[in-house]
């Protein structure tokens, strides 16, 4: 198709092109956007990027909750008498022109002081004053303009989350430790007997101990308390040596300067946790505008609407709604409570819940399940359950949301440690009992020589540098995981269940059937024809199948919504829609959605939608089936049987009618038979059974919609690679070993410095730096290298 | 430019005070002193929230050359 792109979204402007100071636009709302900016001398917002904006959706009515001055406060970050500031979460920004046009919202609203777009995290901090305008006028230009915030409960519940920026204070303080005392060491690296040292060194010993002091009881504090831990409920981390690596550095160097024995190890003890830190601040790579810790919360609304007993609309906040209330929702809002539909047509797409894109229409006094959006126009419904005691929103009472069950998880840097500490204090030992006899003067000298060379430093660094190294690999190819240990779960990983709608399945593609009596080429540009003026879902699709069609004029046409339609040409009448509609009477044998058609009264067939599975299902299966155990856990009915146990490898176990809480069940019931469990799936749904899982994957269409709590999101695209990245894990895993042989081999080298009784300082300082430096190049080339295979 | 003349004065008139102390004190001092300084400026940027956001800022940065005009509107509407 070689259609006009708009200048405002870049969508294509084939029905209805609106042409507006010599530039083409696909819909009004977009012309309108451009109006305001152009009026206001905005136009550069086209020059950085093209296309840049978003068609404004229908806002009406929607933010009334912002009047609510108890509400809007909770959303602030800041108030005073005549300002206040807000942050905003815009799903929308995308590039350098949606930064500009935000930081300039000035220019719209002359009461706004000030906005500062933070785009990693897609947020917009706006402040304004507070007397002139209001929250709800903000939220409204942002709207208004295509940047519609999105508000839900989340941010009405979380306070202001304190930023934790504790590990970059700590790595400053560190670095600046170890480059200042490497400086004053120096010369006593190269004029060990001259004069001018004699004289200077103590001033040089001196200040080194007091760089150091911050370093040892700031700097390195994490490494003691996670020692203590360890040691309380005995486990022998990787903390402990290093902790003791650490303190008897400190001691043995104060000890030195004290009494004039030398000149310390302080340059040492300073790269060491130098190095260390470096190490946690490369692992901690995060996603700034992912979040894996969603609950229903970051999708339920702040507020709905209510109509009180004398027909008066109210907004209430979703907590205050109580059982017996009657609700309005809007077009394209969410509902957020049980309840039974009272009037209007609803049509409601779930898909935030099953991963089921086509809405389900509803009748009067059918019950409405919370978390589905409203399609159709406005409906009323009564409160059956409150938000927390919804059939949805249960499932957050149970215990895997409240406690950290993953937390005990065993790395890789652990269960090494523990041998490699008794190793050393055992070496430690020996050797401190071999001098006693030798040369008792030197017993404790070899002993803390041991403890500091063998501090294993180039051991704790290989995982955070190659897990580091690995999740932005992974990041690239749009699998974002929680952090690294994740990465280490997903290698131990021997089951793996999928959901089905949504997971295999996807929503982009439908496959349509038609059976029934074959249509003529007149009826099916009739057809054609009226689809093409219907703007349901259903009927865009179903569309779209008929793109070599010619259309012809359609003399009269009638949409009912949530029906279907009634269309005329010449004197046939075309009627398509629901069963209901169609048939008079409801089609219970079809479990799948459908279209009906008839002509003229006679009834003609029906066009029957499936979710198409996702390209390479089968061969992700195959791969798979050798080295895990498969099953695809369904909350569906059983009408896809029979094709995937055709289609899926034997022995893949099929579970349907599964809800969220059995879900769950399945995986903690493997999980007792010693099984480690990776769940794919994607609905809130799968909530239940991701938590649980020892690694949770939330498949997401598109990144920036919300996924559930999960320990990595998976772009859709990359469905068919779960078995690379899950092989890549393995290989990554395999790295850290090889890296903690060559780490070995360093700490060898050390001991032989060290039992022998010759570890002078310089030694120490060049080795330490040394190894660790190697372990990153190594780990860091190795996984390029892998990360390579994978694309 | 005197601030600066004056502290040098001043640094002189301490060493002179004491003639046995050596030039090295001095510069370990001085030494000392800059990198406090860096030091004190990188924590200090840390806690105003320059580090939370290593993006936004190197794109804003390109804005003001190409909108001149717009600058100077937005000085007369503040």
């Amino acid at each position: 198709m070689n259609s006009t792109q708009c200048y405002h979204c870049g969508d294509s402007c084939n029905d209805g092109l609106i042409t507006f100071d010599e530039k083409s636009f696909c819909c009004n709302g977009c012309k309108t956007v451009y109006e305001i900016f152009s009026e206001n001398d905005l136009t550069c917002y086209y020059n950085f990027q093209d296309n840049p904006g978003a068609i404004p959706s229908e806002i009406k009515g929607k933010y009334d909750f912002l009047d609510s001055k108890e509400i809007a406060t909770k959303l602030l970050d800041f108030s005073d008498v005549n300002i206040e500031i807000v942050t905003l979460y815009i799903p929308h920004i995308h590039c350098s022109s949606c930064i500009w046009v935000l930081e300039n919202l000035h220019k719209l609203n002359e009461y706004v002081s000030a906005s500062q777009v933070d785009f990693p995290k897609k947020k917009v901090r706006v402040s304004y004053n507070s007397a002139k305008t209001t929250i709800k006028e903000i939220v409204l230009l942002l709207s208004v303009i295509g940047y519609e915030p999105y508000i839900s409960l989340e941010d009405y519940e979380s306070g202001k989350k304190a930023v934790d920026r504790s590990l970059i204070y700590k790595l400053g303080i560190a670095g600046f430790a170890f480059g200042n005392v490497m400086f004053l060491s120096f010369p006593e690296y190269f004029e060990v007997d001259g004069f001018w040292i004699e004289k200077y060194k103590n001033i040089f010993r001196w200040l080194m101990f007091f760089f150091s002091l911050p370093v040892v009881f700031y700097a390195a504090n994490d490494y003691f308390i996670s020692a203590y831990k360890g040691l309380r409920s005995k486990i022998l981390n990787i903390d402990v040596p290093i902790a003791l690596g650490v303190s008897v550095l400190f001691l043995r160097s104060s000890v030195e300067i004290i009494f004039d024995l030398g000149t310390g190890f302080f340059d040492s003890l300073t790269g060491l946790v130098f190095f260390l830190l470096l190490g946690k601040f490369f692992q901690q790579k995060t996603y700034n505008f992912l979040s894996f810790e969603r609950d229903y919360k970051s999708y339920f609304p702040i507020a709905v609407t209510k109509i009180t007993k004398d027909n008066q609309e109210e907004t209430v906040q979703i907590y205050d709604v109580e059982k017996g209330d009657r609700l309005l929702i809007r077009n394209e809002e969410l509902i957020p409570v049980d309840g039974i539909l009272i009037n209007g047509n609803a049509d409601i797409d779930y898909s935030f819940v099953t991963g089921e894109a086509d809405a389900v229409s509803k009748k009067s006094g059918d019950k409405l399940f919370a978390g589905g959006k409203q399609l159709s126009g406005s409906i009323e419904m009564e409160v059956l359950a409150s938000v927390s005691q919804s059939y949805l929103t249960q499932l957050w009472s149970n215990d895997v949301f409240q406690k950290e069950h993953k937390s005990h998880f065993k790395t890789i840097t652990d269960s090494i440690s523990k041998n490699f500490t008794i190793a050393v204090l055992a070496i430690a030992i020996i050797a401190t009992l071999f001098w006693l006899f030798k040369d008792v003067n030197k017993a404790l000298n070899v002993f803390t020589a041991v403890l500091i060379i063998a501090c294993p430093c180039a051991i704790a660094l290989a995982a955070p540098f190659t897990l580091g190294n690995m999740l932005r690999i992974f990041g690239k190819q749009k699998f974002y995981l929680k952090n690294a240990t994740v990465i280490e779960q997903l290698a131990k990983i021997d089951t793996i269940i999928f959901d089905k709608t949504g997971t295999l399945t996807t929503h982009k593609e439908n496959t349509i059937s038609y059976d029934g009596i074959k249509l003529n080429i007149l009826e099916n540009r009739i057809l054609k024809s009226a689809l093409r003026a219907s703007n349901h879902p259903l009927s865009r699709t179903l569309y779209n199948t008929f793109s070599r069609l010619d259309s012809v004029p359609i003399s009269k046409y009638e949409e009912v919504v949530g029906k279907g339609i009634v269309a005329n040409y010449n004197n046939d009448v075309l009627k398509l829609g629901s069963s209901n509609f169609v048939l008079n009477s409801s089609d219970s044998s079809n479990l799948d959605t459908a279209i009906y058609i008839s002509f003229n009264g006679v009834y003609k067939g029906k066009f029957t939608f499936k979710n198409s599975y996702r390209k390479g299902v089968k061969a992700l299966f195959l791969s798979l089936k050798n080295r895990f155990n498969l099953s695809v856990v369904s909350g569906d009915n059983e009408g896809e049987k029979n094709y995937l146990q055709k289609n899926l490898p034997k022995g893949t176990k099929l579970l349907f009618n599964q809800k969220p809480e059995d879900k769950l069940n399945v995986i903690a019931q493997l999980q007792k038979e010693n099984k480690k469990v990776a769940m794919i799936g994607d609905g809130l749904n799968d909530a239940g059974a991701l938590a649980q899982s020892d690694v949770g994957i939330a498949l997401s269409e598109n990144i920036n919609v919300f996924s559930p709590a999960c320990d990595g999101i998976l772009d859709a695209s990359k469905f068919s690679k779960i078995a690379t990245f899950i092989n890549a894990s393995k290989k990554a895993i395999k790295i850290i070993k090889y890296s903690f042989l060559l780490s070995l081999c360093y700490n060898l080298i050390g001991l032989g410095f060290a039992i022998t009784g010759n570890l002078m300082p310089v030694v120490a300082a060049i080795l330490m730096p040394l190894s660790s430096i190697s372990i990153v190049i190594f780990t860091t080339i190795s996984t390029n290298i892998l990360g390579k295979k994978i694309k | 430019m005197s601030y600066f003349k004056k502290c040098i004065n001043i640094i002189f008139v301490v060493s002179n005070i004491r003639q046995d102390m050596s030039v090295i004190y001095l510069l370990l001092t001085l030494s000392i002193l800059v990198a406090l300084i860096f030091f004190i400026a990188f924590i200090y940027s840390v806690k105003k929230g320059q580090y939370d956001d290593s993006y936004t800022p190197s794109v804003r940065m390109l804005f003001d050359d190409e909108l001149i005009i717009e600058k100077q509107e937005k000085s007369t509407l503040d």
